[in-house]
């Protein structure tokens, strides 16, 4: 470790440990507020979903079945499905569903994402309204607890939910799946503070009033949610995060469309928010400005630059291992372990801190899954390191990148 | 009406700080405790070194006969010499090679290595015996020198006749220059065998060679040699070359 970059070390180790004592303070103070309690709300105002749909025959029909099944008043819920000119049979998928007073079912021409949701908005007459992506399943009692936290928190107009993913199959949703959890942990954290940073384009509940007020969704560079939360913000507004509001969706199956998504979101985020640099230490903002914003930025590079520094580290003990291998041959490969004494523990300051973050992020796992309420095995954890290790620095360059020479990427 | 509390932030900002200042003190004790470990290992080879000495003044008094018996070395001051010069180097790589503490144990344990030297050679002429001693001259910032090490390590362990003295060369001591350019060191890693000095790495199968023709070992003498019949092989090609 040369001697500046032992200072970048301690400076991102700083950083990294900074915002996760924040949040296990932020836990602290507020941990009263984290009940799974579940009340009903006493009025159910009227809400609409919106579902837009591109290329989606396979998940539609179940997405909207689950929604007709929600524990919501009949006459209260909407749902509008948009086909945004779908090259498959999405359309025909969602005319079975014609003839329901619940659904309204739309198909325009290809103009993406944000496009399909405006499209709706314009449509749409109920006081709130939430968007859902086409192959996210809602708890069927997720629209109350929403609303239950629309009638709690008076001056909230974006209220993100809690997303997880569902049944994971292969590896790279298993990996997702504690991600996943631990975002949960930080998003309400956020929430609790007021400086939530994204309502999740997978499911979120918006004042529809303050929606049409601030011009509804843009492109914002393929990451039209995040662009929105920081329009809403930036306007005034509140965002807050409902764990108790629960979705389960799919996440990328494989890791050429995980990779693709994480490009999606890093060059997004980079890009949205170097639009709303204004927020930097924002004070007008409170903790929006203040914490979340430089804090993502920050975490965005800190989590790679310590997963490269792990990296580093691991491999030049490989290296080692190899020349020894290639000097001595087998038989002494081992040998500096076997009399391996304390001696040899690596004791610098470094090690106590990489100790304690890591712990960090095993606490932040723990949690999220507490204010979930999710009980599976957490065996998966070891997909996360895996995956996201050897990943998470590939993509942040990539997305870094792509930033710099602006490159959109594709949203899908 | 967006509210912040600096309090807040300043809480944070201490107890992140607490919790790196904890680890630095951990780190620090930790330090210490091994430092004090290498003192031991240094008060050891001291003794150690003092029995040489011992021997050397009976001399006087005694035939070679009555002293030298025919295990001129304790093995066990041949696998100090090279437990610290290992543990030296982690410290040097842990704390900073410019770590004050660590320099002066070097430096002490250095000199002590030349005194030991110095009196086996003597005691080995005198006593017209063969001694079976490498002078190893490294460096911190050579890039062959781990290696080497690596290699006198093994070879050490399977012939524990032959002592290491392990020198390093950047050490600012008068008494290392001198050796330095008594030998004619002008790299790292080098090797002084029997008076002889030989620049640049040497590999397993080359230093068994070399120490094989200045009949300071003996094949036979290899400890592990049945589990290592495929070196003897390759060194044996080596000879018969």
């Amino acid at each position: 470790m040369g001697f500046i970059s032992s200072y970048v070390v301690y400076l991102v180790a700083f950083l990294g440990l900074y915002i996760q004592v924040f949040f296990f303070v932020i836990f602290l103070e507020k941990r009263k507020e984290l009940s799974t309690k579940k009340d009903k709300p006493t009025i159910f105002p009227s809400l609409g979903i919106i579902i837009p749909c591109w290329n989606e025959e396979a998940t539609v029909s179940k997405t909207i079945l689950s929604l007709l099944d929600l524990e919501y008043p009949k006459d209260k819920l909407k749902i509008f499905v948009i086909d945004d000119g779908s090259t498959d049979n999405t359309f025909s998928a969602m005319k079975v569903f014609e003839s329901n007073p619940q659904v309204q079912i739309y198909t325009k021409e290809n103009g993406g994402k944000h496009g399909a949701l405006n499209y709706a908005l314009a449509r749409m007459d109920t006081e709130l309204v939430s968007s859902i992506d086409a192959d996210t399943i809602l708890e069927k009692d997720a629209l109350q607890h929403v609303v239950k936290f629309f009638e709690d928190k008076k001056d909230a107009v974006a209220v993100g939910c809690t997303v997880l993913i569902g049944s994971p199959k292969t590896f790279i949703q298993k990996a997702q799946s504690i991600e996943y959890q631990m975002f949960s942990f930080s998003k309400k954290m956020l929430g609790l503070i007021g400086g939530v940073l994204v309502a999740p384009g997978a499911f979120s509940v918006f004042k529809r009033k303050v929606l049409n007020e601030v011009g509804g969704w843009k492109h914002g560079h393929s990451l039209e949610d995040l662009e929105l939360t920081y329009r809403i913000q930036t306007s005034g507004y509140k965002a807050d995060h409902c764990h108790t509001a629960i979705a389960h969706t799919k996440g990328p199956e494989s890791l050429k469309q995980l990779f693709k998504q994480r490009l999606r979101w890093g060059f997004g985020f980079l890009k949205n928010t170097s639009d709303y640099s204004s927020t930097f230490f924002n004070r007008k903002l409170g903790n929006f400005g203040i914490f979340t914003v430089p804090m993502s930025v920050i975490a965005y590079f800190a989590v790679m630059f310590i997963f490269f520094y792990s990296w580093e580290r691991i491999g030049a003990f490989f290296y080692d291992k190899i020349i020894t291998f290639n000097t001595v041959g087998w038989d002494n490969l081992f040998m500096a372990d076997f009399n391996m004494s304390w001696f040899f523990v690596n004791t610098q300051a470094i090690s106590f801190i990489s100790v304690l973050l890591l712990g960090s992020l095993a606490l932040t796992i723990f949690l999220g899954r507490h204010i979930s309420d999710v009980n599976k095995k957490p065996h998966h954890i070891l997909w996360y390191f895996i995956v996201f290790s050897f990943l998470q620095p590939l993509w942040v360059l990539k997305s870094v990148y792509n930033y710099f020479f602006t490159k959109a990427v594709a949203w899908r | 009406m967006n509210k912040f509390d600096w309090k807040k932030y300043l809480m944070v900002f201490f107890l992140t700080l607490g919790i790196f200042a904890l680890s630095f003190l951990l780190s620090n004790y930790f330090n210490g405790k091994k430092l004090d470990s290498l003192e031991n290992i240094y008060q050891k080879i001291a003794t150690n070194i003092l029995s040489t000495e011992t021997k050397f003044s009976l001399l006087r008094f005694a035939s070679c006969d009555d002293i030298v018996s025919d295990t001129t070395f304790d093995n066990e001051l041949t696998q100090e010499l090279g437990d610290m010069a290992r543990r030296v180097k982690y410290m040097e790589n842990q704390l900073s090679a410019n770590n004050q503490n660590v320099v002066l144990i070097k430096t002490q344990y250095t000199l002590l290595q030349i005194k030991d030297y110095l009196l086996v050679r003597e005691l080995a002429s005198r006593c017209k015996e063969k001694t079976s001693v490498v002078l190893y001259f490294h460096d911190l910032s050579c890039e062959d020198c781990s290696k080497q090490s690596l290699v006198l390590d093994d070879v050490s362990s399977r012939y524990p006749k032959v002592r290491v003295y392990w020198l390093d060369r950047g050490l600012e001591t008068p008494a290392m220059q001198t050796m330095a350019s008594m030998f004619n060191i002008k790299e790292t890693p080098s090797l002084v065998i029997e008076g002889k000095t030989y620049a640049g790495f040497k590999s397993v199968e080359n230093l068994e060679d070399i120490l094989i023709k200045s009949k300071l070992i003996k094949k036979s003498d290899d400890i592990t040699l049945p589990q290592t019949a495929t070196s003897t092989e390759a060194s044996s090609t080596k000879i018969s070359e």
